[in-house]
């Protein structure tokens, strides 16, 4: 029936992709979750199907798990992008041992910065800004946290937009010349701040705790996983963390900033 | 305070609780309701002080004896008022009158300092979000209200909502 099926697995989370034109796998499989191994043997907890209802025409189907509606698009790629935003959150709301909360992370030595905020707060562009400021990359999407508090990677594209409502623009890291973080780090400062336009940069420090329920409003599993959240938010964090907070306008004086913050001898 | 309050001996709850201390405060995750609290110092020696056996009374002087401050029952009282709301005692404190607890009231009579607005008991709290919402740019739309000024509060975030009181925090999302 399904002439192509492939299988992976990441933070024991298993995602199945079936296709109906063998041609669709290889560009969907490059769509599925940073870090995902192949695991032809295990069990699937998210199946999704592609289908093409029409063969002459381009249109295509995604049943995404149990769903019994699917989502039609007009555009492979489209599919792909929503394949790929729906599996990585499948698995951040499922990952065995980890807490994904949403939040850019980067990278400056062993220090990890990690900026927590929902989609459309600017995050990304302030992580790209930091990039260039010689940054190490982590992840503009989830700060993926171990159940001792510590930050792995989870790099996937970039997802640049330009404009509030264009399609976001996946950027390989790579391709600019960025290193891409892979150790563990422990966190060292957190920025909770949200675009705004014109706003100057006036950030105000943030204590511990309110950094806490910050990271805990990100959390993809807060609610489902709720003790288990706790505990690695607690473990995440340490007297020695720093966070501030504030609106921000222009990412370059924030990146400056933060980049003194670091050098300071208190950092 | 009547006299009957000044007898009471609260309780703090201990049950589907997971705490810990960072850096002064006092996060107090409450499972069984899927709420975090952020307790600032005078909330948690307040909290600490309810064990079952301490009146009031008792725990005004302790206070007061702590911070260094001679402090009034209102203060012990309004703690235990934002304590009880947030069901962090094992009940209420039963001759509280929540009218006659007024935080601008009892800030005035801690005096127009610095140190007046960090001796006010101060609660942070946050629902947790549901997936969609901590995905999503919208509001978990659960969270409570907090009361009492702040340091803290973060912008970007979302959810949070219900403020009384005053605030030192700027913009927030969170505020206290």
């Amino acid at each position: 029936m399904w002439p192509a099926q492939a299988r992976a697995t990441l933070h024991g989370v298993c995602i199945g992709l079936r296709v109906a034109n063998p041609d669709h796998m290889g560009p969907l499989l490059a769509h599925m979750p940073h870090g995902a191994e192949p695991a032809p043997a295990q069990r699937v907890d998210r199946m999704y199907s592609v289908a093409m209802p029409n063969r002459d025409q381009p249109i295509y189907d995604l049943v995404a798990g149990s769903r019994r509606k699917a989502q039609r698009f007009d555009d492979l790629e489209r599919l792909a992008r929503a394949f790929a935003a729906d599996a990585r959150h499948f698995v951040a709301l499922h990952a065995q041992h980890r807490v994904f909360i949403h939040a850019g992370v980067v990278a400056f030595g062993d220090r990890a910065v990690v900026i927590p905020g929902r989609t459309m707060t600017g995050k990304t562009t302030l992580v790209a800004e930091l990039l260039g400021n010689g940054a190490t990359y982590y992840s503009d999407e989830y700060a993926v946290i171990d159940e001792s508090g510590w930050v792995h990677p989870f790099a996937k594209a970039l997802s640049i937009r330009t404009t509030p409502d264009q399609l976001q623009t996946l950027v390989d890291v790579a391709t600019l010349g960025i290193r891409s973080g892979a150790e563990p780090l422990r966190i060292a400062a957190v920025l909770s701040t949200r675009f705004v336009s014109g706003t100057p940069w006036r950030p105000e420090p943030l204590s511990a705790g309110h950094v806490a329920l910050c990271l805990l409003d990100n959390a993809v599993a807060a609610r489902s996983r709720f003790a288990e959240v706790s505990r690695v938010i607690s473990a995440a964090l340490d007297d020695r963390v720093r966070a501030w907070h504030g609106p921000r306008g222009e990412a370059r004086q924030v990146a400056r900033w933060m980049l003194d913050q670091l050098s300071s001898p208190s950092a | 305070m009547n006299r009957t309050t000044e007898n009471e001996c609260p309780k703090a709850r201990s049950h589907d609780l997971f705490v810990q201390e960072l850096d002064g405060e006092l996060l107090v995750f409450d499972e069984a309701a899927a709420r975090a609290h952020c307790l600032n110092s005078t909330a948690a020696r307040v909290w600490r002080y309810c064990d079952g056996d301490t009146t009031v009374a008792e725990m005004t002087a302790r206070l007061g004896a702590e911070v260094g401050a001679s402090l009034g029952a209102d203060v012990v009282l309004v703690a235990l008022s934002e304590l009880g709301d947030r069901n962090l005692l094992e009940q209420p404190v039963p001759t509280l009158d929540p009218r006659a607890l007024s935080r601008r009231q009892v800030l005035t009579s801690l005096g127009a300092t610095a140190t007046a607005g960090m001796l006010m008991p101060t609660i942070t709290s946050l629902a947790a979000p549901t997936s969609a919402a901590a995905q999503s740019g919208t509001s978990n739309g659960g969270t409570s209200g907090t009361s009492g000024t702040s340091n803290g509060g973060t912008s970007g975030t979302s959810g949070t909502s219900g403020t009384s009181g005053t605030s030192n925090g700027g913009t927030s999302g969170f505020s206290g």
